[in-house]
Protein backbone atom coordinates (compact mmCIF):
# COMPACT_ATOMS: atom_id res chain seq x y z
CA UNK A 1 0.00 0.00 0.00
CA UNK A 2 2.85 2.48 0.62
CA UNK A 3 4.37 5.17 2.81
CA UNK A 4 1.09 6.95 4.36
CA UNK A 5 3.45 9.33 5.92
CA UNK A 6 4.17 12.84 3.90
CA UNK A 7 7.77 12.61 2.30
CA UNK A 8 9.40 14.89 4.05
CA UNK A 9 8.08 13.85 7.95
CA UNK A 10 11.27 13.22 9.55
CA UNK A 11 11.89 10.93 13.13
CA UNK A 12 13.22 12.44 15.88
CA UNK A 13 16.77 9.99 17.05
CA UNK A 14 16.46 8.18 19.56
CA UNK A 15 18.38 10.08 22.50
CA UNK A 16 15.91 10.34 25.23
CA UNK A 17 15.02 6.42 25.80
CA UNK A 18 16.14 3.03 24.42
CA UNK A 19 13.43 1.47 23.66
CA UNK A 20 13.25 -2.15 23.17
CA UNK A 21 10.82 -3.02 20.35
CA UNK A 22 9.14 -5.55 22.37
CA UNK A 23 6.35 -6.07 20.34
CA UNK A 24 3.60 -7.73 20.30
CA UNK A 25 2.78 -8.74 16.92
CA UNK A 26 0.01 -10.42 14.39
CA UNK A 27 -0.27 -11.84 11.36
CA UNK A 28 -1.23 -9.83 7.87
CA UNK A 29 -0.44 -12.43 4.56
CA UNK A 30 1.85 -14.27 6.42
CA UNK A 31 4.37 -11.53 7.97
CA UNK A 32 4.82 -10.10 11.62
CA UNK A 33 3.60 -6.48 12.23
CA UNK A 34 5.08 -4.62 15.59
CA UNK A 35 1.38 -3.42 17.67
CA UNK A 36 3.64 -1.93 19.94
CA UNK A 37 6.72 -0.89 21.17
CA UNK A 38 6.23 -0.54 24.67
CA UNK A 39 3.95 -4.51 25.90
CA UNK A 40 4.28 -7.98 26.09
CA UNK A 41 0.90 -8.85 25.99
CA UNK A 42 -0.45 -11.21 23.27
CA UNK A 43 -3.12 -9.53 20.96
CA UNK A 44 -7.03 -10.42 22.29
CA UNK A 45 -9.36 -11.99 20.07
CA UNK A 46 -12.55 -9.85 19.21
CA UNK A 47 -15.81 -10.25 17.78
CA UNK A 48 -14.21 -9.32 13.98
CA UNK A 49 -11.56 -11.76 14.20
CA UNK A 50 -14.19 -14.81 14.44
CA UNK A 51 -16.92 -13.39 11.76
CA UNK A 52 -16.95 -14.63 8.89
CA UNK A 53 -14.81 -12.68 6.74
CA UNK A 54 -16.58 -10.89 4.19
CA UNK A 55 -15.34 -9.03 0.92
CA UNK A 56 -15.66 -5.46 1.20
CA UNK A 57 -15.94 -4.71 -3.03
CA UNK A 58 -19.43 -6.12 -1.73
CA UNK A 59 -20.30 -3.40 0.12
CA UNK A 60 -18.36 -0.99 -2.76
CA UNK A 61 -20.14 0.86 -5.67
CA UNK A 62 -16.96 1.81 -8.06
CA UNK A 63 -16.86 4.00 -10.95
CA UNK A 64 -19.94 3.67 -12.41
CA UNK A 65 -21.63 5.54 -14.84
CA UNK A 66 -25.47 6.38 -16.58
CA UNK A 67 -26.89 3.26 -14.81
CA UNK A 68 -29.44 2.97 -11.79
CA UNK A 69 -28.32 0.50 -8.88
CA UNK A 70 -28.29 0.39 -4.98
CA UNK A 71 -29.74 -2.22 -2.68
CA UNK A 72 -32.90 -3.98 -2.20
CA UNK A 73 -34.71 -3.92 1.45
CA UNK A 74 -33.17 -6.72 3.20
CA UNK A 75 -30.14 -6.85 1.38
CA UNK A 76 -28.09 -4.74 3.14
CA UNK A 77 -29.17 -4.93 7.04
CA UNK A 78 -27.33 -2.68 9.02
CA UNK A 79 -24.06 -3.22 7.03
CA UNK A 80 -21.60 0.26 5.65
CA UNK A 81 -21.81 0.95 1.97
CA UNK A 82 -19.38 3.07 0.13
CA UNK A 83 -20.02 4.66 -3.21
CA UNK A 84 -16.98 6.28 -4.93
CA UNK A 85 -16.47 7.70 -8.58
CA UNK A 86 -19.97 7.37 -9.45
CA UNK A 87 -20.96 9.68 -12.89
CA UNK A 88 -24.76 10.28 -13.51
CA UNK A 89 -26.05 7.15 -11.90
CA UNK A 90 -29.50 6.26 -9.86
CA UNK A 91 -28.32 4.75 -6.70
CA UNK A 92 -31.26 3.65 -4.57
CA UNK A 93 -29.68 2.05 -0.85
CA UNK A 94 -33.47 1.10 -0.16
CA UNK A 95 -32.04 -0.56 3.34
CA UNK A 96 -31.00 0.30 6.81
CA UNK A 97 -27.34 0.31 7.24
CA UNK A 98 -24.08 0.89 9.61
CA UNK A 99 -22.53 4.30 7.75
CA UNK A 100 -22.45 5.70 4.32
CA UNK A 101 -19.06 7.33 2.25
CA UNK A 102 -19.83 8.73 -1.11
CA UNK A 103 -16.60 10.19 -2.67
CA UNK A 104 -15.98 11.91 -6.07
CA UNK A 105 -19.61 11.61 -7.82
CA UNK A 106 -20.75 13.71 -9.81
CA UNK A 107 -24.35 14.17 -11.31
CA UNK A 108 -26.20 11.69 -9.44
CA UNK A 109 -29.50 11.08 -7.37
CA UNK A 110 -29.67 8.90 -4.57
CA UNK A 111 -31.73 7.87 -1.77
CA UNK A 112 -30.58 6.09 1.14
CA UNK A 113 -32.82 4.53 3.34
CA UNK A 114 -31.67 5.15 7.60
CA UNK A 115 -28.34 5.08 8.26
CA UNK A 116 -27.41 4.20 12.33
CA UNK A 117 -24.40 6.20 12.27
CA UNK A 118 -22.77 9.14 9.59
CA UNK A 119 -23.06 9.42 5.76
CA UNK A 120 -20.12 11.68 4.70
CA UNK A 121 -19.75 13.50 1.10
CA UNK A 122 -16.71 14.52 -0.03
CA UNK A 123 -15.63 15.46 -3.58
CA UNK A 124 -19.37 15.83 -5.18
CA UNK A 125 -20.81 17.45 -7.64
CA UNK A 126 -24.22 17.72 -8.38
CA UNK A 127 -26.31 15.82 -6.17
CA UNK A 128 -29.72 15.18 -5.49
CA UNK A 129 -30.57 12.90 -2.79
CA UNK A 130 -33.08 11.62 0.02
CA UNK A 131 -30.92 10.64 3.29
CA UNK A 132 -32.03 9.60 6.63
CA UNK A 133 -28.93 9.54 9.17
CA UNK A 134 -27.32 10.09 12.57
CA UNK A 135 -24.97 12.31 11.47
CA UNK A 136 -24.63 14.59 8.07
CA UNK A 137 -21.33 15.65 7.23
CA UNK A 138 -20.01 17.06 3.62
CA UNK A 139 -16.88 18.58 2.63
CA UNK A 140 -15.20 20.01 -0.53
CA UNK A 141 -18.97 19.28 -2.17
CA UNK A 142 -20.62 21.57 -4.51
CA UNK A 143 -24.25 21.87 -5.53
CA UNK A 144 -26.44 19.23 -3.60
CA UNK A 145 -30.07 19.42 -2.79
CA UNK A 146 -30.59 17.06 0.35
CA UNK A 147 -33.88 15.98 1.37
CA UNK A 148 -32.88 15.25 4.83
CA UNK A 149 -33.88 13.76 7.81
CA UNK A 150 -31.09 13.62 10.55
CA UNK A 151 -30.77 13.45 14.07
CA UNK A 152 -28.37 15.51 14.70
CA UNK A 153 -26.81 19.04 13.61
CA UNK A 154 -25.90 18.86 9.91
CA UNK A 155 -22.40 19.82 9.18
CA UNK A 156 -20.88 21.36 5.52
CA UNK A 157 -16.87 22.10 5.28
CA UNK A 158 -15.73 24.10 2.22
CA UNK A 159 -18.54 23.38 0.33
CA UNK A 160 -20.71 25.33 -1.64
CA UNK A 161 -24.60 25.77 -2.97
CA UNK A 162 -26.02 23.34 -0.98
CA UNK A 163 -29.96 23.15 -0.25
CA UNK A 164 -31.46 21.44 2.35
CA UNK A 165 -35.09 20.13 2.18
CA UNK A 166 -37.05 18.58 4.79
CA UNK A 167 -36.86 14.19 4.11
CA UNK A 168 -39.75 12.89 1.99
CA UNK A 169 -40.06 9.44 1.15
CA UNK A 170 -42.33 6.30 1.55
CA UNK A 171 -41.46 2.51 0.94
CA UNK A 172 -43.26 -0.51 2.71
CA UNK A 173 -40.39 -1.60 4.64
CA UNK A 174 -39.07 2.18 5.63
CA UNK A 175 -40.86 2.89 8.99
CA UNK A 176 -39.08 -0.52 10.35
CA UNK A 177 -36.05 0.34 8.56
CA UNK A 178 -35.84 3.75 10.89
CA UNK A 179 -36.07 1.67 14.65
CA UNK A 180 -33.34 -1.30 12.99
CA UNK A 181 -31.27 2.11 12.41
CA UNK A 182 -32.34 3.07 15.76
CA UNK A 183 -33.22 6.56 14.28
CA UNK A 184 -36.74 8.50 15.23
CA UNK A 185 -38.80 10.32 12.31
CA UNK A 186 -39.88 12.85 15.16
CA UNK A 187 -35.83 14.00 15.47
CA UNK A 188 -34.80 15.92 12.25
CA UNK A 189 -32.89 18.11 12.31
CA UNK A 190 -32.58 19.22 8.66
CA UNK A 191 -32.82 22.92 8.55
CA UNK A 192 -30.16 23.94 10.67
CA UNK A 193 -27.09 23.41 9.12
CA UNK A 194 -23.51 24.70 11.03
CA UNK A 195 -20.85 25.65 8.20
CA UNK A 196 -17.09 25.10 9.80
CA UNK A 197 -15.94 27.68 6.46
CA UNK A 198 -18.50 30.31 6.41
CA UNK A 199 -17.45 33.09 4.16
CA UNK A 200 -18.59 37.00 4.72
CA UNK A 201 -21.21 38.14 2.42
CA UNK A 202 -22.29 34.74 0.82
CA UNK A 203 -23.97 31.61 2.22
CA UNK A 204 -22.59 28.44 1.33
CA UNK A 205 -26.03 26.69 2.20
CA UNK A 206 -29.56 27.78 1.78
CA UNK A 207 -33.36 25.67 2.26
CA UNK A 208 -34.94 24.27 -0.62
CA UNK A 209 -38.36 26.48 -1.41
CA UNK A 210 -41.14 25.05 0.88
CA UNK A 211 -43.07 23.90 -1.96
CA UNK A 212 -40.20 21.79 -4.37
CA UNK A 213 -41.01 17.88 -4.96
CA UNK A 214 -38.37 15.23 -4.25
CA UNK A 215 -40.03 13.87 -7.30
CA UNK A 216 -38.47 16.70 -10.04
CA UNK A 217 -35.17 15.69 -7.61
CA UNK A 218 -34.64 12.41 -7.23
CA UNK A 219 -37.39 10.49 -9.45
CA UNK A 220 -38.86 7.30 -8.50
CA UNK A 221 -36.78 4.66 -9.83
CA UNK A 222 -37.39 3.57 -13.90
CA UNK A 223 -40.05 0.72 -14.20
CA UNK A 224 -37.95 -1.54 -15.88
CA UNK A 225 -34.90 -1.39 -13.61
CA UNK A 226 -34.09 -3.88 -10.41
CA UNK A 227 -35.92 -1.36 -8.35
CA UNK A 228 -39.24 -1.70 -9.66
CA UNK A 229 -40.66 -4.13 -7.11
CA UNK A 230 -40.53 -1.81 -4.50
CA UNK A 231 -43.83 0.81 -4.17
CA UNK A 232 -41.92 4.02 -3.80
CA UNK A 233 -43.51 7.05 -3.01
CA UNK A 234 -42.65 10.66 -2.91
CA UNK A 235 -45.79 12.36 -1.81
CA UNK A 236 -45.85 14.80 1.24
CA UNK A 237 -48.64 13.24 2.72
CA UNK A 238 -47.14 9.60 2.71
CA UNK A 239 -43.93 10.32 3.94
CA UNK A 240 -42.82 8.41 7.10
CA UNK A 241 -40.92 11.45 8.34
CA UNK A 242 -43.12 14.29 8.83
CA UNK A 243 -43.07 17.21 7.09
CA UNK A 244 -41.31 20.44 9.14
CA UNK A 245 -41.54 24.13 8.46
CA UNK A 246 -37.76 23.53 10.52
CA UNK A 247 -35.71 26.88 10.61
CA UNK A 248 -38.26 28.50 8.27
CA UNK A 249 -40.11 31.98 9.45
CA UNK A 250 -43.58 30.89 10.72
CA UNK A 251 -46.44 32.28 9.26
CA UNK A 252 -48.23 33.60 12.62
CA UNK A 253 -46.98 34.39 16.19
CA UNK A 254 -49.15 31.63 17.99
CA UNK A 255 -47.84 28.17 18.45
CA UNK A 256 -48.94 25.20 20.55
CA UNK A 257 -47.17 22.95 22.63
CA UNK A 258 -48.46 19.61 22.14
CA UNK A 259 -47.01 16.57 23.68
CA UNK A 260 -47.57 12.89 23.74
CA UNK A 261 -46.44 10.14 26.39
CA UNK A 262 -45.08 6.84 25.80
CA UNK A 263 -46.93 4.12 25.01
CA UNK A 264 -48.52 1.65 22.30
CA UNK A 265 -49.68 4.24 19.79
CA UNK A 266 -47.96 7.23 20.58
CA UNK A 267 -46.72 7.29 16.85
CA UNK A 268 -49.86 6.93 14.97
CA UNK A 269 -51.57 9.58 17.55
CA UNK A 270 -48.64 11.77 16.61
CA UNK A 271 -49.66 11.25 13.01
CA UNK A 272 -53.52 11.59 13.53
CA UNK A 273 -52.98 14.74 15.01
CA UNK A 274 -50.82 16.15 12.60
CA UNK A 275 -53.25 15.23 10.18
CA UNK A 276 -56.26 17.18 12.22
CA UNK A 277 -54.03 19.86 12.52
CA UNK A 278 -52.85 20.95 9.16
CA UNK A 279 -56.40 20.01 7.73
CA UNK A 280 -57.58 22.81 9.83
CA UNK A 281 -54.69 25.19 8.10
CA UNK A 282 -52.33 24.57 11.40
CA UNK A 283 -48.34 24.11 10.29
CA UNK A 284 -46.28 22.08 11.90
CA UNK A 285 -42.74 23.15 12.97
CA UNK A 286 -40.90 21.19 14.48
CA UNK A 287 -41.24 17.83 16.51
CA UNK A 288 -38.99 16.03 19.51
CA UNK A 289 -38.84 12.66 20.63
CA UNK A 290 -36.82 12.61 24.00
CA UNK A 291 -36.78 11.58 28.13
CA UNK A 292 -37.77 13.62 30.59
CA UNK A 293 -36.99 13.50 34.44
CA UNK A 294 -39.04 14.95 37.29
CA UNK A 295 -37.21 18.13 37.08
CA UNK A 296 -36.88 18.67 33.58
CA UNK A 297 -40.81 18.54 33.58
CA UNK A 298 -41.65 20.76 36.36
CA UNK A 299 -39.59 23.10 34.35
CA UNK A 300 -41.01 22.94 31.13
CA UNK A 301 -45.12 22.19 32.26
CA UNK A 302 -45.01 24.02 35.34
CA UNK A 303 -48.16 24.21 36.85
CA UNK A 304 -49.55 20.94 34.94
CA UNK A 305 -45.85 18.85 36.18
CA UNK A 306 -47.33 16.57 38.64
CA UNK A 307 -50.06 14.91 37.64
CA UNK A 308 -47.39 14.46 34.68
CA UNK A 309 -44.10 13.13 36.51
CA UNK A 310 -45.29 9.51 36.56
CA UNK A 311 -46.28 9.42 32.49
CA UNK A 312 -42.82 10.30 31.69
CA UNK A 313 -41.35 7.34 33.42
CA UNK A 314 -42.38 5.52 31.25
CA UNK A 315 -40.25 6.44 28.38
CA UNK A 316 -39.34 9.11 25.82
CA UNK A 317 -42.33 11.99 25.19
CA UNK A 318 -43.17 12.70 21.41
CA UNK A 319 -43.50 16.75 21.30
CA UNK A 320 -45.32 18.77 18.24
CA UNK A 321 -45.15 22.31 17.63
CA UNK A 322 -48.33 23.24 15.55
CA UNK A 323 -47.91 26.84 14.99
CA UNK A 324 -50.80 29.32 13.03
CA UNK A 325 -53.11 31.98 14.49
CA UNK A 326 -55.90 29.85 16.71
CA UNK A 327 -53.71 27.08 16.84
CA UNK A 328 -53.92 26.65 20.74
CA UNK A 329 -57.87 26.39 20.57
CA UNK A 330 -57.52 24.46 17.76
CA UNK A 331 -55.11 21.91 19.06
CA UNK A 332 -57.34 21.78 22.88
CA UNK A 333 -60.62 21.22 20.59
CA UNK A 334 -58.58 18.28 18.58
CA UNK A 335 -57.04 17.40 22.22
CA UNK A 336 -60.90 16.63 23.67
CA UNK A 337 -62.10 15.59 20.50
CA UNK A 338 -60.24 12.95 19.38
CA UNK A 339 -57.25 12.35 22.57
CA UNK A 340 -59.76 12.68 25.32
CA UNK A 341 -58.72 9.10 26.50
CA UNK A 342 -55.60 9.91 25.75
CA UNK A 343 -52.60 11.50 28.57
CA UNK A 344 -51.26 14.38 26.30
CA UNK A 345 -50.22 18.27 27.21
CA UNK A 346 -51.51 20.78 25.27
CA UNK A 347 -50.72 24.50 25.25
CA UNK A 348 -53.20 26.48 27.57
CA UNK A 349 -53.78 29.36 26.12
CA UNK A 350 -51.96 31.79 23.65
CA UNK A 351 -50.53 33.88 26.06
CA UNK A 352 -48.54 31.26 27.53
CA UNK A 353 -48.20 28.86 24.81
CA UNK A 354 -44.76 30.75 23.19
CA UNK A 355 -43.26 29.85 26.98
CA UNK A 356 -44.49 26.49 26.65
CA UNK A 357 -42.91 25.76 23.17
CA UNK A 358 -39.60 27.20 23.71
CA UNK A 359 -38.72 25.57 27.29
CA UNK A 360 -39.52 22.24 25.93
CA UNK A 361 -37.51 22.77 22.17
CA UNK A 362 -34.80 24.69 24.40
CA UNK A 363 -34.74 21.90 27.07
CA UNK A 364 -34.68 18.94 24.07
CA UNK A 365 -31.95 20.43 22.09
CA UNK A 366 -29.51 20.66 25.32
CA UNK A 367 -30.23 17.01 26.23
CA UNK A 368 -29.75 16.25 22.63
CA UNK A 369 -26.52 18.42 22.57
CA UNK A 370 -26.99 20.59 19.94
CA UNK B 1 -16.48 9.31 47.08
CA UNK B 2 -14.73 12.98 46.45
CA UNK B 3 -11.30 13.30 46.79
CA UNK B 4 -9.08 16.40 46.84
CA UNK B 5 -5.96 15.76 45.46
CA UNK B 6 -4.80 19.06 46.76
CA UNK B 7 -5.61 18.40 50.53
CA UNK B 8 -2.64 18.44 52.93
CA UNK B 9 -2.34 15.52 55.10
CA UNK B 10 1.06 15.72 56.13
CA UNK B 11 2.03 15.56 59.99
CA UNK B 12 1.44 19.24 61.07
CA UNK B 13 -2.17 18.73 61.03
CA UNK B 14 -1.76 16.11 64.18
CA UNK B 15 -0.47 18.93 66.46
CA UNK B 16 -2.27 21.58 68.12
CA UNK B 17 -1.35 24.12 70.60
CA UNK B 18 -3.38 24.29 73.03
CA UNK B 19 -5.33 21.24 72.56
CA UNK B 20 -5.14 18.35 75.34
CA UNK B 21 -3.13 15.30 74.88
CA UNK B 22 -5.99 13.18 74.35
CA UNK B 23 -7.61 14.95 71.85
CA UNK B 24 -4.89 15.51 69.89
CA UNK B 25 -3.86 11.99 70.04
CA UNK B 26 -7.28 10.81 68.62
CA UNK B 27 -6.77 13.52 65.77
CA UNK B 28 -3.84 12.33 65.06
CA UNK B 29 -5.23 9.18 64.61
CA UNK B 30 -7.75 10.07 62.52
CA UNK B 31 -5.37 11.84 60.21
CA UNK B 32 -3.65 8.76 59.78
CA UNK B 33 -6.54 6.86 59.27
CA UNK B 34 -7.13 9.42 56.42
CA UNK B 35 -3.72 8.84 54.90
CA UNK B 36 -4.65 4.83 54.57
CA UNK B 37 -8.06 4.90 53.19
CA UNK B 38 -6.93 6.51 49.97
CA UNK B 39 -4.43 8.79 48.47
CA UNK B 40 -5.16 10.93 46.16
CA UNK B 41 -6.12 9.92 42.62
CA UNK B 42 -2.81 11.03 40.35
CA UNK B 43 -4.20 12.94 37.39
CA UNK B 44 -3.59 12.65 34.15
CA UNK B 45 -4.11 14.67 31.08
CA UNK B 46 -5.15 12.77 27.91
CA UNK B 47 -5.57 14.63 24.34
CA UNK B 48 -7.93 12.84 22.04
CA UNK B 49 -7.01 13.70 18.18
CA UNK B 50 -7.82 12.10 14.97
CA UNK B 51 -9.42 13.42 11.54
CA UNK B 52 -13.10 14.10 11.89
CA UNK B 53 -15.79 11.26 11.72
CA UNK B 54 -12.93 9.05 13.54
CA UNK B 55 -15.09 8.49 16.57
CA UNK B 56 -13.44 10.62 18.99
CA UNK B 57 -16.77 11.32 20.80
CA UNK B 58 -18.22 8.08 20.93
CA UNK B 59 -14.84 7.02 22.69
CA UNK B 60 -14.88 9.57 25.22
CA UNK B 61 -18.82 8.72 25.65
CA UNK B 62 -18.12 4.89 25.88
CA UNK B 63 -15.11 6.03 28.29
CA UNK B 64 -17.75 7.91 30.86
CA UNK B 65 -20.43 4.96 30.19
CA UNK B 66 -22.71 7.84 28.87
CA UNK B 67 -25.56 6.82 25.81
CA UNK B 68 -23.47 6.59 22.38
CA UNK B 69 -26.44 6.63 20.08
CA UNK B 70 -27.36 9.70 19.67
CA UNK B 71 -23.69 11.93 19.11
CA UNK B 72 -23.92 15.70 17.07
CA UNK B 73 -20.45 16.16 15.18
CA UNK B 74 -17.99 17.75 17.48
CA UNK B 75 -17.77 22.01 16.90
CA UNK B 76 -15.00 22.69 19.44
CA UNK B 77 -13.97 20.36 22.00
CA UNK B 78 -15.67 17.96 24.50
CA UNK B 79 -14.10 17.51 28.21
CA UNK B 80 -14.51 14.37 30.57
CA UNK B 81 -12.72 13.02 33.65
CA UNK B 82 -13.08 9.35 34.38
CA UNK B 83 -11.70 7.37 36.65
CA UNK B 84 -9.77 4.36 35.89
CA UNK B 85 -7.07 2.25 38.06
CA UNK B 86 -6.49 4.81 40.09
CA UNK B 87 -5.67 7.28 38.24
CA UNK B 88 -8.44 10.36 36.97
CA UNK B 89 -8.28 10.86 33.55
CA UNK B 90 -8.73 14.40 32.11
CA UNK B 91 -9.83 13.53 28.62
CA UNK B 92 -10.11 16.81 25.88
CA UNK B 93 -11.92 14.92 22.67
CA UNK B 94 -10.96 18.26 20.24
CA UNK B 95 -12.86 18.64 16.56
CA UNK B 96 -11.48 16.94 13.91
CA UNK B 97 -12.67 18.84 10.70
CA UNK B 98 -9.79 20.08 8.25
CA UNK B 99 -10.30 23.60 9.13
CA UNK B 100 -9.79 23.52 13.28
CA UNK B 101 -7.06 21.34 13.20
CA UNK B 102 -4.60 24.04 13.53
CA UNK B 103 -6.77 24.69 16.73
CA UNK B 104 -4.95 21.62 18.29
CA UNK B 105 -1.86 22.81 19.06
CA UNK B 106 -3.83 25.39 21.40
CA UNK B 107 -4.12 21.86 23.57
CA UNK B 108 -0.68 20.03 23.37
CA UNK B 109 0.78 21.73 26.39
CA UNK B 110 0.94 19.34 29.28
CA UNK B 111 -0.22 16.43 27.55
CA UNK B 112 0.24 13.04 28.90
CA UNK B 113 -0.98 10.81 26.67
CA UNK B 114 -2.14 11.05 23.31
CA UNK B 115 -4.83 9.17 21.64
CA UNK B 116 -5.34 9.00 18.27
CA UNK B 117 -8.62 7.86 16.46
CA UNK B 118 -8.59 6.25 13.11
CA UNK B 119 -11.66 5.21 11.27
CA UNK B 120 -10.52 2.01 9.92
CA UNK B 121 -13.06 1.90 6.82
CA UNK B 122 -12.57 4.92 5.84
CA UNK B 123 -9.56 3.42 3.21
CA UNK B 124 -9.82 6.97 0.81
CA UNK B 125 -8.66 9.25 3.84
CA UNK B 126 -5.74 6.72 5.56
CA UNK B 127 -3.49 8.82 3.56
CA UNK B 128 -4.63 11.99 5.67
CA UNK B 129 -4.55 10.40 8.74
CA UNK B 130 -1.20 9.12 8.10
CA UNK B 131 -0.13 12.47 7.49
CA UNK B 132 -1.97 14.39 10.36
CA UNK B 133 -0.53 11.84 12.93
CA UNK B 134 3.09 12.21 11.11
CA UNK B 135 2.74 16.12 11.51
CA UNK B 136 1.35 15.65 15.74
CA UNK B 137 4.67 13.20 16.35
CA UNK B 138 6.85 15.63 14.78
CA UNK B 139 5.50 18.35 17.29
CA UNK B 140 7.54 19.46 20.31
CA UNK B 141 5.38 20.36 22.60
CA UNK B 142 4.20 16.64 21.94
CA UNK B 143 7.69 14.87 22.10
CA UNK B 144 8.57 11.89 24.04
CA UNK B 145 4.37 11.42 24.85
CA UNK B 146 3.20 8.27 24.58
CA UNK B 147 0.45 7.60 21.80
CA UNK B 148 -2.16 5.18 21.19
CA UNK B 149 -3.41 4.91 18.26
CA UNK B 150 -6.99 2.95 18.62
CA UNK B 151 -7.87 1.36 14.89
CA UNK B 152 -11.31 2.07 15.59
CA UNK B 153 -14.77 1.04 13.84
CA UNK B 154 -13.55 -2.67 13.40
CA UNK B 155 -17.62 -3.54 13.91
CA UNK B 156 -17.74 -2.58 10.14
CA UNK B 157 -16.83 -5.68 7.57
CA UNK B 158 -15.47 -2.56 5.67
CA UNK B 159 -12.62 -1.78 8.35
CA UNK B 160 -9.29 -2.60 7.70
CA UNK B 161 -7.34 -4.79 10.43
CA UNK B 162 -5.12 -3.21 12.67
CA UNK B 163 -1.57 -4.95 11.48
CA UNK B 164 -2.58 -3.15 8.00
CA UNK B 165 -2.49 0.10 9.60
CA UNK B 166 0.38 -0.33 11.71
CA UNK B 167 1.76 -1.27 7.95
CA UNK B 168 0.70 1.82 6.18
CA UNK B 169 1.58 4.22 8.74
CA UNK B 170 5.29 2.78 9.34
CA UNK B 171 4.48 3.10 13.39
CA UNK B 172 7.71 0.81 13.26
CA UNK B 173 9.61 3.30 12.70
CA UNK B 174 8.56 5.33 15.92
CA UNK B 175 11.53 5.85 18.13
CA UNK B 176 11.25 8.66 19.97
CA UNK B 177 8.09 7.26 22.32
CA UNK B 178 6.02 4.22 23.73
CA UNK B 179 3.62 3.66 21.04
CA UNK B 180 0.78 1.09 20.75
CA UNK B 181 -1.92 0.09 18.24
CA UNK B 182 -5.12 -1.16 19.38
CA UNK B 183 -8.59 -2.44 17.44
CA UNK B 184 -11.38 -1.39 19.21
CA UNK B 185 -15.16 -0.13 18.03
CA UNK B 186 -16.12 2.81 20.27
CA UNK B 187 -19.49 1.45 19.18
CA UNK B 188 -19.43 -1.99 21.13
CA UNK B 189 -17.00 -0.87 23.07
CA UNK B 190 -14.47 -3.76 22.57
CA UNK B 191 -10.44 -3.16 22.56
CA UNK B 192 -11.24 0.00 24.66
CA UNK B 193 -10.32 -1.32 28.02
CA UNK B 194 -7.00 -2.90 26.22
CA UNK B 195 -6.12 0.56 25.01
CA UNK B 196 -6.92 2.52 28.34
CA UNK B 197 -4.73 -0.52 30.12
CA UNK B 198 -1.75 0.42 28.00
CA UNK B 199 -2.87 4.45 28.60
CA UNK B 200 -2.36 3.67 32.29
CA UNK B 201 0.85 1.62 32.32
CA UNK B 202 2.74 4.07 29.95
CA UNK B 203 1.88 7.01 32.33
CA UNK B 204 3.62 4.96 34.83
CA UNK B 205 6.20 4.17 33.39
CA UNK B 206 6.66 7.98 32.50
CA UNK B 207 6.50 9.16 35.75
CA UNK B 208 8.39 7.16 37.39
Amino acid sequence: MGCFFSKKSKRKSAEKENLTPTTTSADTAGNSVPLGNNTDEAPKQYSWDKREKADPKDYTLTGLKDVTVGRLPGTLNGKPFVIQDCVNCNIFVLDHSATISIDDCVNCRIVFGPVKGSVFFRDCKDIKCVVACQQFRARDCKKMDVFLCCATQPIIESSTGMKFGCFQYYYPELAFHFKDAGLSIFNNNWSNIHDFTPVSGENNWSLLPEDAKVADFVPAPDPESDFKSVRISTEADRSIVPLTKGGRRKDSEESCLFVFFAGDYTTANARKLIDEATSKGFVLVQTKEVSMKPEDARRVFQNSADDLVEWINKGPVTALELNGDGAVEGCKTIASKVFSGTKIFVSDNKNTSTRDVDSFFNFADMQMGL
Amino acid sequence: MQHDPKSTHCASDVTFSGVSRRESSKMGLLSILRKLKSTPDQEVRILLLGLDNGGKTTLLKQLASEDISHITPTQGFNIKSVQSQGFKLNVWDIGGQRKIRPYWRNYFENTDVLIYVIDSADRKRFEETGQELAELLDEEKLSGVPVLIFANKQDLLTAAPASEIAEGLNLHTIRDRMWQIQSCSALTGEGIQEGMNWVCKSVNSKKK
